[in-house]
C-alpha cells in the first residue's frame, strides 16, 4: 500500500503540479507507472488470497476430522508465495515491450509460484483423504474453493506463458482467470469463514438447509457466469467493452444469466446471517466436534472480553 | 497456592460488569477487537452488494450485443468502480474483519495490540468510500480508466474527479497500513505465553 500511495501521488503531481513522471513528452515514461503499479498490484492480489488459504486450512481439518496433513510445509509454502509475490510483477506487462530476458525471467518466476501452491492443494486433498468427512456449509464452500481455485490457477499458468499471453492479454480470458481466483477464491472462503465462525460470534447455529441452498446457488451461479468467459476470451473478445461482435452473443447471454443468479443469491446470505443473529439453535462452545484452536475454548457467543488471563494449554492451538 | 492465584487473576467474572456501552457511540468509539471486526465485516458486505450491483449493470449491458442500457462512458465508470470497490472495499476489509475477530482469540490475546489505532483504521474507510462513490455524481463522471488506472488514461485523459479518487486511495492506503501494522504487532507481541510461532493456527500465519 505505501507503493500504491506513492504512485497515486505521482499521478496527482502529474495532473496538478506539472511534473512528468509518466508523460513521455516531458521526459517521463508511462511504462514506469505500470511497473510501480504492479509492484504494488501483484502482492496485493496475494494479500487477497493468502488469508483464504488460512481459512481453508482451518475448515478442512475440522470437517475431515483429521489434523492438517503437513502443517510445516503449509507455513513454508505460505512464506514462499509471499516472497515470490514481490518478484513477479511484470507478468502483467508482457505486451508493453520489455526486453526478452526480462520476459523470460518473469515467465519462469511466475511459473515457480505454482510449486508452493501445488504443495497447498496437495495438503488439503491429503487432509481429506480417508478422513471422516461431513459436508456442512463451510466445508462445501471450502471444497468448492479447492476445486475452482485450482481452475483459476491453471488458467493463470496459461497466462504466465509469454507467447500465449501475447494472444490472451486484455481478453475475457483474463477476466475469467481473475474472477475464478477472486470469487470462488477469496469470496467463497470469506463466506465459508462466516458460516464456520458465525456460531461463535452470535451464539446461534445458522440454518443449515438455507446455508446449503445458498452454497449451491452461488456455486452454480459463479460457474455459469465465469466459465463461458474462458471461451469468449480465447476466441478474442477484449475486456472492458460495452458492445461486442455478434459471434460472442450466446456465451455472453449465459454469463449474464449466471451473474444475476449469483448476485441475487447473496440476498439469501444476508437473510441467513440476520436470522442467525436473532435466533436459532443454541451453539455449544466447541460448535464443531472436529475443531481445534483456542477460539473454541471460550463461550459461544464469545464474551466481550476474552483471555484477560492468558490460556495455558498450547497443544491444541492449531488444526 | 497456584489455584488461589489463578482464581484471583481470573478476569471472567469481572468482565461481566464491563459490557459494551449502549447506543451508537458504542460502535463509533469502540476499541474492542470483536466490535471492530463486526464493523469491518458489515462494511465489507455493504460494499460487496454495492460492487455487485455495478457488476450486474455491466452484465445487463452485455446480455445482448449492442448498446441497450447504459452509455459507453458510464459502462467504463462501472467497470472501474466495480474493480476498486470489490478489491479495496469488499475483499480486503472482510479479511481485516476476520483477522480482528479471530487472531486475538486464536493466539490467546485479550485484544489487538493497538486498539485505538484499530478504531481509526476502520473509521477512515467509510469516508474513503463515500468520497470514491461521490465521484459518480461529479461533472465528467467517476474514474473511467479501469481499476489499474494506467497512465496516461489516468493523467492526461482523466475526468476531473480523478483527484478525489486519488485522495480516496490515499485514505484506504492509510487504513490498510494501520490495519496491517496492528495485525503484525499483535501476532509478534501478544501471543499467549508458551505459544511458539510454529504453534499458531495457519490463519494467523496468513
Amino acid at each position: 500500500m505505501p507503493v500504491l500511495a506513492g504512485v497515486v501521488t505521482m499521478i496527482l503531481m502529474d495532473i496538478h503540479f506539472g511534473t512528468a513522471f509518466f508523460n513521455a513528452g516531458g521526459g517521463g515514461d508511462p511504462v514506469l507507472f505500470q511497473h510501480v503499479f504492479w509492484f504494488f498490484g501483484h502482492p496485493e492480489v496475494y494479500i487477497m488470497i493468502l488469508p483464504a488459504f488460512g481459512i481453508v486450512s482451518a475448515i478442512i481439518p475440522t470437517f475431515a476430522r483429521k489434523r492438517l496433513f503437513g502443517y510445516d510445509s503449509m507455513v513454508y509454502a505460505t512464506a514462499s508465495i509471499a516472497f515470490l509475490a514481490f518478484i513477479v510483477w511484470a507478468h502483467h506487462m508482457f505486451t508493453v515491450g520489455i526486453p526478452i530476458t526480462g520476459e523470460l525471467y518473469f515467465m519462469y518466476a511466475t511459473m515457480l509460484i505454482a510449486v508452493p501452491t501445488g504443495v497447498k492443494v496437495f495438503n488439503w486433498v491429503s487432509t481429506m483423504w480417508r478422513g471422516s468427512m461431513t459436508f456442512e456449509t463451510p466445508m462445501l464452500f471450502a471444497i468448492a474453493f479447492v476445486m475452482l481455485f485450482t481452475i483459476g490457477g491453471l488458467s493463470g499458468l496459461m497466462l504466465a506463458i509469454v507467447p500465449a499471453d501475447f494472444q490472451y492479454h486484455d481478453t475475457y480470458f483474463v477476466v475469467a482467470h481473475f474472477h475464478y481466483v477472486l470469487v470462488p477464491g477469496s469470496i467463497f472462503t470469506i463466506m465459508a469463514a462466516a458460516y464456520y465462525w458465525l456460531p461463535k460470534w452470535t451464539g446461534h447455529m445458522y440454518d443449515e438447509a438455507l446455508g446449503k441452498a445458498h452454497f449451491w446457488l452461488s456455486f452454480i451461479g459463479v460457474n455459469v457466469t465465469f466459465f463461458p468467459q474462458h471461451f469468449i476470451g480465447l476466441s478474442g473478445m477484449p475486456r472492458r467493452i460495452p458492445d461486442y461482435a455478434l459471434q460472442f452473443a450466446d456465451y455472453n447471454l449465459v454469463s449474464s444469466c449466471g451473474a444475476f443468479l449469483f448476485g441475487f443469491s447473496q440476498l439469501l446470505f444476508l437473510f441467513i446471517v440476520i436470522k442467525c443473529i436473532y435466533g436459532g439453535r443454541k451453539a455449544s462452545d466447541q460448535v464443531w466436534e472436529g475443531a481445534h484452536g483456542l477460539e473454541w475454548t471460550v463461550a459461544s457467543p464469545a464474551p466481550y472480553h476474552t483471555f484477560s488471563t492468558p490460556p495455558q494449554d498450547m497443544s491444541e492451538a492449531h488444526g | 497456592m497456584s489455584a488461589v492465584t489463578a482464581e484471583h487473576h481470573d478476569g471472567s467474572r469481572e468482565d461481566q460488569h464491563h459490557g459494551p456501552d449502549k447506543g451508537i457511540l458504542r460502535w463509533v468509539l469502540t476499541t474492542n477487537h470483536k466490535d471492530i471486526g463486526t464493523l469491518y465485516l458489515w462494511f465489507s458486505f455493504l460494499m460487496f452488494l454495492t460492487g455487485g450491483t455495478m457488476a450486474l449493470v455491466i452484465r445487463a449491458e452485455l446480455f445482448q450485443p449492442g448498446l441497450q442500457i447504459v452509455q459507453p462512458e458510464f459502462f467504463n465508470q462501472m467497470t472501474t468502480m466495480h474493480g476498486l470497490i470489490m478489491v479495496f472495499g469488499a475483499v480486503m476489509p472482510a479479511f481485516v474483519g476476520l483477522a480482528n475477530w479471530l487472531i486475538p482469540m486464536m493466539i490467546g490475546a485479550p485484544d489487538m495490540a493497538l486498539p485505538r489505532m484499530n478504531n481509526y483504521s476502520f473509521w477512515i474507510l467509510p469516508f474513503a468510500f463515500s468520497m470514491l462513490l461521490s465521484t459518480l455524481f461529479m461533472e465528467g463522471g467517476a474514474p473511467n480508466f479501469g481499476w489499474t488506472f494506467y497512465a496516461p488514461l489516468s493523467t492526461d485523459y482523466a475526468p476531473p474527479s480523478v483527484t478525489f479518487f486519488i485522495f480516496a486511495v490515499h485514505l484506504m492506503g492509510i487504513s490498510s497500513i494501520m490495519g496491517a501494522i496492528n495485525v503484525i504487532v499483535t501476532i509478534l507481541n501478544l501471543r499467549a505465553p508458551g505459544m511458539k510461532l510454529m504453534q499458531m493456527p495457519l490463519f494467523v500465519w496468513t
